[in-house]
């Protein structure tokens, strides 16, 4: 049977829209079995199909009957069980017995129906239809399979492509519709219809039959794809269809002898005169046909050295043909770069995932290309082979004018590619992504078509690792392609800080910062839950296919702000992070670790501290090399029983340890002890070493603040107790004045920085950080608010860089401290030595006189006269002068330390300055801190 | 507990003072007046051992011990509800009865101790709903809970200040406070040497409810208070001057052969009020040295 008759007739049925596939079928069976009847039918049906009134409808009526005898000529076998036979060995042939059999069955029912007639017809048709689609899909066969893997991955764009293949067929159909009336409407004897290309034809025919018999060929979603990307060339197909309706004529074969020799005649006439006989179009066409494909002509061929065809300049050609020539060529040239670079690309083995699918994508707009070509050249061929037989007008066949104009499109679309290729050249994974999105913003919709296209098939990779990754956590990522990279050296205690990281130039252009922080974070997470908190229950594994449900591949660079990754993402985002702080603070109990820092670390717990003061008061003096951390440890032991730490929970106060910090020469224990607290797993993420080592410094500066604190009490207390019984010693009473006023000062001192760090610092912090906390959206914030916490109050405690003179200054303060404590304990010492010489010696005076002797000698009471006046001459003197050294060096260096902390940037130190001085006792005897707390003064600071 | 804290509960106004403050602890803390903990307070987080120790039977029990030489306070005490709230070892009455008759050299005799009071405070307590309300509001005379009178002669002043405040409050809101209270120079300082409010928060009681956001208690020590004492020499002076009461103290032994402890007790408050007044000029410090100088020679 002539495959363009069936075209013709399948096309027919297309056109015949509200009529299916099926009633065509029995429409055309009927027609052939009843001859009478069935011409009437024939009729109706066309009159239908072509709309117009009967006058002009005999010429097609016609066409139509010999188009059906011709077919009822071709299946000469009138028998039924001949063909049920053929159809049943066919089917075994094909190796599907099973079907044999079933149709066998389903025959043998048929056969007893009364309904149908014409049962030989009918099969005699279906059978024709079974080779013709076995036709189809030997010829489609790869590219079928391509695609069909190409649909699978990416439904949105098969839908928009369906839609407009949709359109573009209705055109078509409608375009053929015509153009068959129009030949019809000749009526002359044979007529080929060769307006269509004829292998565009029987794709798309091939294709319709699946549709209408799906249970014949098991290719129905290749075929359906086919149909899809099939469709610009379908498009072409058309235009040229409307064209040739608007020429409009075909003229009988005879003609065209004629009208050929009458243009050879011209084409000799005008080579003639430039001396070369002319070429003839077709051989000009054949020429440009291998020049589309790459490959050299007679006369096109690549110029040797240089990038560009050329066109022999002995050749016939004219001027005007050879600029057109040229041009054309154009696209030969630009096919040739895309496919190179292709055919190159497919054997970089570095080319990553992301690469391929690039190069996929260009193959298959290159195959589109191809096929292009094939419909050229079967136009080209067949105009060439029936030159014998059929002869048409210049418009009926392949012209280069026409060429130009289909291929107008195509060099479009393949000048778009080749600039692709250029700005894609040596990139890869995110990157190329992001290049080729820099071109999806272009205002030609066929381009900003083709980039989309381009981009969802090579956003597919990245897409399938982004999936994989904020899904299950793992990383597919071979070449690197991905914006998330892996140190697999990390191990998994800083898996959360260090482990994964931002491949800032893989980051696609069209994922915003944030966004791509939040896909690392999402990952980061699983991986955090699974392989630092052991939890495996807690990622569900999801399908794959759901996936693809939620958000498709081009949602991804859909800039939109609701788009449907966008809400996928933020969802997981979400549900990711949120368990892993259900799991921070239920199960790995974060926050009571942070009130354990607070109170053990920052010195929160008030009893427990000094408990442990009074504990280690013996200890600490002792060289920091001859401290035994079993024996501290013990102390600390004693320390939590006895104090309301023991309520604490076994496995924070486990976690609360000694540690002797590194000791210098002359260290004391008080210069090297420090409480430590030990953390590991995930609490360990937050508390990061760094962190630790923030905290030891923290409880350094406020152990030594607590020990001023002590030492003040403890010399308080002496005073209170000794200062009665010492007062009664000549000359001690302004010494113990100047005791009593000394200490006041230092006690308010210590006291007002000890409330500025407790209150002003510590307290304010952490009710931030307590509000932080809670308000936390995911571990990155709540490590982030823990950081702020503790560079806050490491800032405002003077442990910063840029305190450091500051905090100079107050250990020296502190420094003399320790001094007066000195002399005043040495003054205390001689002091209650010399009353208990005096008591010693009266007590001697009565133990003598009642044994009846001299209480003393003049030498005994000499010797403690001498004493006396020893202690008054001497010993007064020097106290009164060390501490008068003492204070006016402590004062100097209060106001000093006043004056730097007026001086400091830190707004906040502020607060520590007025307490200090709130009664302004500083500022009435220093000129220079008068004026150092004005706005003024500040001013002329900052500046 | 290390530090342990024990009450000591001396006298009429002591054991009244004391026996207002166990009530108003136990209902803080949820404690009832028998000593058992009330069924909404057994969750509390509270460290009830401070002012408690727990007896074997889990009965909480007030470290306070109560010394009276005459029964009348510790009786009332006694019959109320709050009865079986202290340990009955630590309660000490006079086994004379009769109570010193405000003659403390009898008191002396009796309980064999001499107790002094160092430190003087002013007491002033408030309850209101801003820390800066209740803070300046404590510094106003009228809610002082002793009385001095005004004194022309000496630019009296505070040498130090505590406030306790109670409830909800801001830490940043205390800082805020104070400095109001500097602009507006309610408190008037000493002025030789660096002085500030101390500021102590405390939480409240989950267990009592009030109408008030926030209470506060201020403690200080005012160099007014010496005019408390000068008054009550010069009655000492009067009374001396009369020989009025003197033959009761005659009866003690202490006083059998001369009065010279009295004497030396008005040297004591006499020296006190000395110093409270040279407290409040600048030249403090020079004062104490050579005050003390003419000690030496």
């Amino acid at each position: 049977m002539p495959v363009s008759h069936q075209n013709a007739l399948r096309e027919d049925g297309k056109s015949n829209l509200n009529v299916g596939g099926t009633s065509n079928n029995n429409d055309m069976s009927d027609g052939m079995a009843s001859g009478t009847t069935s011409a009437a039918l024939v009729y109706k049906l066309c009159s239908h199909i072509i709309g117009l009134s009967s006058d002009v409808l005999t010429p097609s009526y016609q066409l139509a009957l010999r188009t059906l005898s011709c077919i009822s000529t071709a299946a000469i076998e009138s028998d039924e069980f001949e063909v049920s036979e053929k159809i049943k060995k066919r089917l075994v042939k094909e190796k599907k017995e099973e079907d044999a059999v079933r149709f066998a069955e389903l025959h043998q029912k048929l056969k007893g129906s009364i309904v149908l007639k014409n049962r030989w017809a009918v099969l005699c048709f279906l059978y024709n239809l079974t080779g013709l689609s076995n036709k189809y899909q030997t010829k489609n066969g790869p590219h079928g399979f391509c695609f069909a893997k190409f649909t699978m991955t990416s439904p949105l764009r098969n839908v928009g492509f369906t839609n407009t293949s949709k359109s573009y067929s209705n055109q078509q159909s409608r375009a053929v519709s015509t153009g068959k009336s129009l030949c019809t409407r000749t009526g002359s004897e044979k007529m080929v219809f060769t307006s269509l290309p004829s292998s565009y034809q029987l794709t798309h025919s091939g294709g319709s039959v699946d549709q209408g018999h799906g249970n014949l060929t098991d290719s129905g979603n290749g075929s359906v794809c086919s149909n899809s990307s099939s469709s610009r060339v379908a498009h072409m197909a058309a235009l040229f269809s409307d064209r040739e309706k608007l020429e409009g004529i075909l003229v009988p074969v005879t003609t065209k002898k004629v009208i050929s020799s009458q243009v050879q005649k011209q084409g000799s006439r005008t080579s003639n005169e430039l001396g070369v006989p002319l070429l003839p179009e077709s051989i000009l066409l054949r020429e440009v046909l291998f020049a589309f494909q790459g490959i050299d002509g007679k006369f096109i061929k690549m110029q040797p050295g240089k990038d560009k065809f050329h066109i022999d300049s002995k050749a016939g050609i004219c001027g005007q043909v050879r600029r057109q020539l040229l041009r054309l060529t154009e696209l030969g040239w630009m096919y040739n770069k895309v496919d190179k670079f292709c055919e190159s690309q497919s054997y970089n083995k570095t080319l990553g995932l992301v690469g391929q699918s690039f190069v996929a994508a260009l193959q298959e707009e290159l195959s589109e290309y191809y096929r292009l070509l094939a419909v050229l050249e079967s136009q080209l061929h067949n105009d060439v082979s029936t030159e014998g037989t059929y002869v048409s007008t210049r418009s009926g066949s392949l012209t280069l004018h026409q060429l130009v104009v289909w291929t107008l499109d195509p060099f479009v679309r393949m000048k778009q590619l080749a600039a692709l290729i250029d700005s894609c050249h040596g990139q890869k994974g995110g990157a190329l992504a992001s290049t080729l999105y820099s071109y999806l913003h272009h205002a030609d919709p066929s381009i900003h078509g083709l980039v989309r296209h381009v981009l969802s098939v090579v956003v597919q990779p990245i897409y399938k690792m982004l999936s994989h990754w904020i899904f299950s956590g793992e990383l597919e990522d071979m070449y690197h392609e991905f914006f998330v990279a892996v140190n697999p050296s990390v191990p998994n205690t800083s898996l959360w800080h260090e482990k994964y990281s931002l491949r800032k130039t893989m980051v696609p252009s069209f994922l915003s910062l944030s966004q791509a922080k939040k896909v690392l974070c999402t990952g980061k997470a699983i991986n955090f839950l699974r392989m630092v908190c052991h939890d495996h229950t807690s990622v569900r594994p999801r399908d794959e296919q759901t996936v693809r449900a939620d958000a498709s591949t081009e949602s991804l660079f859909n800039q939109d702000q609701d788009s449907d990754f966008q809400r996928l993402l933020e969802a997981i985002y979400k549900e990711t992070s949120c368990h892993v702080l259900k799991s921070m603070f239920a199960h790995y109990k974060f926050t009571d670790h942070l009130l354990a820092m607070r109170r053990y670390l920052l010195l929160g717990q008030g009893d427990f501290i000094r408990h442990l003061m009074d504990l280690l008061h013996e200890e600490l003096p002792k060289s920091a090399n001859m401290l035994y951390l079993h024996n501290l440890s013990g102390i600390l032991e004693s320390a939590i029983r006895a104090t309301n730490a023991q309520f604490d929970s076994p496995d924070i106060l486990q976690r609360l340890d000694v540690r002797l910090l590194e000791a210098s020469v002359g260290d004391s224990g008080w210069d090297v002890f420090s409480l430590d607290y030990h953390v590991d797993g995930p609490i360990g993420t937050v508390f990061t070493p760094q962190c630790m080592n923030a905290y030891l410094r923290l409880f350094n500066a406020l152990w030594r603040s607590k020990r001023m604190e002590y030492i003040l009490s403890g010399m308080w207390q002496a005073q209170m107790t000794y200062s009665r019984l010492l007062r009664t010693l000549p000359g001690v009473l302004p010494i113990l004045h100047y005791c009593h006023f000394i200490l006041s000062e230092m006690v308010h001192f210590v006291q007002q920085v000890q409330y500025y760090i407790t209150f002003e610092v510590m307290e304010c912090s952490w009710a931030e950080l307590q509000q932080k906390v809670v308000s936390a959206d995911d571990l990155d914030q709540l490590i982030a608010a823990h950081e702020a916490f503790l560079d806050c109050i490491i800032t405002r405690a003077l442990l910063d860089e840029q305190s450091k003179d500051v905090m100079t200054q107050l250990c020296a303060i502190y420094d003399l401290i320790s001094k007066f404590q000195d002399i005043q304990t040495e003054f205390w010492q001689q002091g209650l030595d010399e009353i208990a010489a005096n008591k010693a010696l009266e007590s001697q005076v009565n133990a003598k006189t009642e044994m009846g002797k001299w209480g003393v000698t003049e030498a005994e009471l000499e010797v403690r006269r001498q004493k006396q006046l020893e202690f008054k001459k001497k010993t007064v003197p020097t106290t009164k002068a060390q501490l008068c050294v003492l204070a006016s060096s402590y004062q100097d260096m209060v106001q000093k330390f006043l004056l730097m902390i007026a001086d400091h940037t830190d707004p906040n130190l502020r607060f520590l300055s007025f307490r200090l001085d709130f009664n302004e006792h500083y500022k009435s005897r220093n000129s220079r801190l008068q004026t150092s707390f004005t706005y003024q003064h500040r001013r002329r600071y900052v500046k | 507990m290390p530090r342990e804290m024990i009450m000591l509960q001396l006298g009429q106004c002591g054991n009244q003072i004391g026996f207002e403050f166990w009530k108003k602890l136990c209902a803080e803390h949820g404690i009832s007046p028998e000593g058992v903990l009330e069924d909404y307070a057994t969750e509390g987080s509270d460290r009830k051992d401070v002012f408690f120790y727990q007896a074997d039977d889990d009965h909480y029990i007030p470290r306070a011990v109560l010394l009276d030489l005459e029964p009348r306070v510790i009786h009332t005490i006694m019959n109320s509800p709050y009865a079986k709230l202290y340990n009955p070892e630590n309660i000490y009455l006079s086994k004379a009865g009769g109570g010193a008759g405000n003659n403390w050299a009898v008191g002396f005799s009796q309980v064999g101790r001499k107790i002094n009071i160092m430190h003087l405070v002013l007491v002033a307590g408030i309850r209101k709903t801003t820390v800066l309300d209740v803070m300046r509001r404590l510094l106003q005379p009228k809610n002082m809970m002793v009385s001095t009178t005004h004194d022309r002669n000496a630019n009296h002043c505070y040498i130090s200040i505590l406030n306790i405040i109670q409830g909800e409050v801001d830490p940043t809101q205390v800082h805020k406070s104070l400095q109001r209270i500097r602009e507006r120079k309610l408190a008037q300082f000493i002025p030789w040497g660096p002085a500030s409010i101390q500021v102590a928060l405390s939480r409240k009681s989950p267990y009592i409810q009030t109408a008030h956001r926030v209470s506060g208690l201020m403690l200080a020590n005012h160099t007014s208070i010496s005019s408390l004492f000068d008054r009550t020499l010069r009655q000492y002076d009067k009374l001396r001057k009369r020989e009025a009461f003197l033959e009761q103290f005659r009866k003690e032994a202490i006083f059998q052969d001369n009065l010279d402890e009295l004497d030396s007790s008005r040297e004591v408050v006499q020296q006190l009020i000395d110093e409270y007044l040279a407290a409040t000029k600048p030249d403090y410090l020079t004062w104490g040295m050579q005050q003390a100088g003419i000690d030496i020679n």
